[in-house]
């Protein structure tokens, strides 16, 4: 008999109200998005926004908007890691036999199944919007840029580490989400503008947030249009509204190296401090 | 006899303040080993240390002769209550046990068995967080023996707990001791040590003091009362003695002990070529109550 952590996790979490409810809030507010989305006609002249459900730019515009409510995604991680330290059970679970690795690997396992939720989640709805908005079913156009719901798989992977090592750090619900808020939107933008605009693109946030970008409204909905008025550099990032974003597979690679560095560092410190 | 837990010369500094030093002792199959000390001594840091969860500066722990704090896979034949009882508010005592039952992969029949042990069996579905203090020393009682685990480690387990509570902790060490089972108790309760534990091993200020079997520990010093006619020609008679340790006037006689090697019978002939008839000898029998207070003074 082996002890499962995946059993151990799940009966932590199911059986957390507030875990449900903030999960149940996720959904909600994806599907609301994805509602609004659906129902927006902006008529300008080269293109069509209800477009953007088409296969196979509907993965880029699902998995965008899915980027949007990461963080209730990281907050669940903290709260869940938090907990551990506030009832002091992993304390407890280390004197009944868990290694420090198993505590560690727990909560990897916590991170996995909300990754694995939040990618059949987007696959399900741009799946079923996709078809209802006129592509069809065809094949080729809905695998086209099907990599992108893994993309946003390794999205949501590493926001939730860097979320779980703030808590492993800080501890403290409340401190660790307000830490994380900082570290996304005030820290790491302000120590960003010290340095070359190449050289931005390489931050730990800026890299994982980059990994959904804004879907190319323009080229995507109406390249034949451009293609006609010649016009093919008519991107948002030509026009200036999104800035210079490294290729797609360095963003991945980046992404992947942060999120073992999170992981590394967390192990580390578990390693180290008292329980 | 065979080592279950062997401390050798570990010590532990919090900055400047000592909680354990220099302390080594062992714990033998079969034994309910108390600690015995007063608040500070170091006992709940000697056993945080010997689980692992705490690291000892200097010295080493050993379990069962061969693993050390950081192994932890001897830990799922070991039950352990550390201060107080962890566990997670929101699910029930099922459900808290079951997280257990899956760490030492126990079965989750065994459960039932463990809350019916503890006189929770009612209370299974209550959610942990409405458990009163008491109740939630029990639940960690069952959890501590959830798989029957070989050895017991124990710190005041009656925290809490009323009167009955505190009987019905003294019946299970008490029949986890006839099934064989190896105890380690730290409480402040000493009579209840007295009654449960076979060897005990007294702390102050982080060090050991006094260890080895409960009867050998409240023979050491034996206490006389003895009196006289003339009583005080009897106390410089003793003062006089070679075979006095200590002595003390008292209402209801003269309360002395003997040096070691020295026999009551050594002492009334003694006395008798003094030319003193006794007309009082009783031995008391010291309590580890009194015999603690004496050590630790």
């Amino acid at each position: 008999m082996q002890t499962n952590l995946v059993r151990i996790e799940l009966i932590k979490i199911l059986k957390y109200k507030s875990f449900k409810v903030l999960l149940g809030l996720h959904l909600t507010l994806y599907f609301i998005s994805v509602l609004m989305l659906s129902q927006v006609e902006v008529q300008v002249p080269g293109f069509k926004i209800g477009n953007l459900f088409l296969f196979p730019h509907a993965w880029h515009t699902f998995v965008w908007v899915a980027g949007w409510f990461n963080l209730i995604l990281v907050i669940l991680v903290i709260m869940v890691t938090c907990n551990e330290f506030a009832f002091k059970t992993f304390r407890q679970q280390f004197i009944n036999g868990l290694k420090r690795d198993h505590l560690l690997a727990g909560k990897g396992l916590v991170i996995l199944i909300l990754a694995v939720y939040a990618f059949l989640m987007v696959m399900l709805t741009g799946t079923f919007f996709g078809i209802v908005s006129g592509s069809g079913p065809s094949l080729s156009g809905f695998f086209e840029n099907f990599h992108m719901l893994f993309v946003y798989f390794l999205q949501t992977v590493a926001y939730m580490s860097l979320g779980f090592l703030i808590a492993i750090l800080m501890r403290g619900t409340a401190l660790s989400i307000t830490m994380f808020f900082l570290l996304r939107l005030l820290i790491e933008p302000v120590i960003r503008g010290f340095f070359e605009p190449a050289a931005r693109q390489f931050f730990p946030v800026k890299t994982i947030s980059d990994l959904t970008p804004f879907p190319e409204v323009f080229s995507i909905t109406s390249e034949s249009e451009v293609m006609k008025e010649g016009a093919d550099a008519l991107t948002f990032e030509a026009m200036g509204l999104v800035s210079h974003q490294l290729p797609l597979y360095i963003n991945v690679l980046l992404a992947a190296a942060y999120t073992a560095l999170f992981i590394l560092i967390a192990r580390f410190y578990l390693q180290k401090a008292g329980l | 006899m065979e080592p279950v837990l062997e401390i050798s010369g570990i010590s532990k500094y919090f900055g400047n303040i000592c909680a354990v030093e220099d302390l080594s002792f062992s714990v033998s199959k079969g034994q309910v080993y108390g600690i015995l000390g007063p608040n500070g001594s170091g006992k709940t840091t000697t056993l945080a240390i010997a689980m692992g969860i705490i690291k000892s500066q200097r010295g080493k722990c050993v379990w069962f002769c061969q693993n050390t704090p950081a192994d932890n896979s001897w830990k799922k034949n070991v039950g352990t209550l550390i201060e107080v009882p962890y566990f997670y508010p929101y699910l029930d005592l099922v459900d808290n046990l079951k997280i257990v039952a899956e760490i030492k992969q126990v079965p989750f029949g065994d459960i039932f068995r463990v809350l019916q042990v503890a006189g929770l069996y009612e209370r299974r579905h209550s959610t942990y967080r409405t458990l009163s203090l008491g109740m939630q020393q029990r639940m960690a009682i069952a959890s501590v023996m959830l798989g029957d685990p070989d050895v017991l480690v124990l710190d005041e387990p009656t925290n809490g707990l009323d009167p009955q509570g505190i009987a019905d902790v003294r019946e299970i060490i008490l029949s986890e001791r006839e099934k064989g089972k190896t105890i380690i108790l730290a409480s402040h309760i000493l009579a209840e040590v007295e009654r449960v534990c076979t060897h005990v091993a007294v702390l102050k200020n982080g060090r050991l003091l006094a260890d080895g079997p409960v009867a050998q520990l409240l023979g050491r010093d034996e206490t006389l009362v003895i009196g006289a006619k003339d009583n005080e020609k009897l106390m410089k008679a003793l003062s006089m003695s070679e075979m006095i340790n200590t002595s003390d006037f008292r209402e209801d006689g003269i309360w002395i002990s003997l040096k070691e090697g020295f026999t009551p019978e050594q002492l009334n002939r003694y006395l008798m070529e003094q030319g003193i008839a006794l007309s009082k000898l009783e031995k008391k029998k010291k309590t580890l109550e009194s015999q603690f207070l004496e050590l630790v003074k």
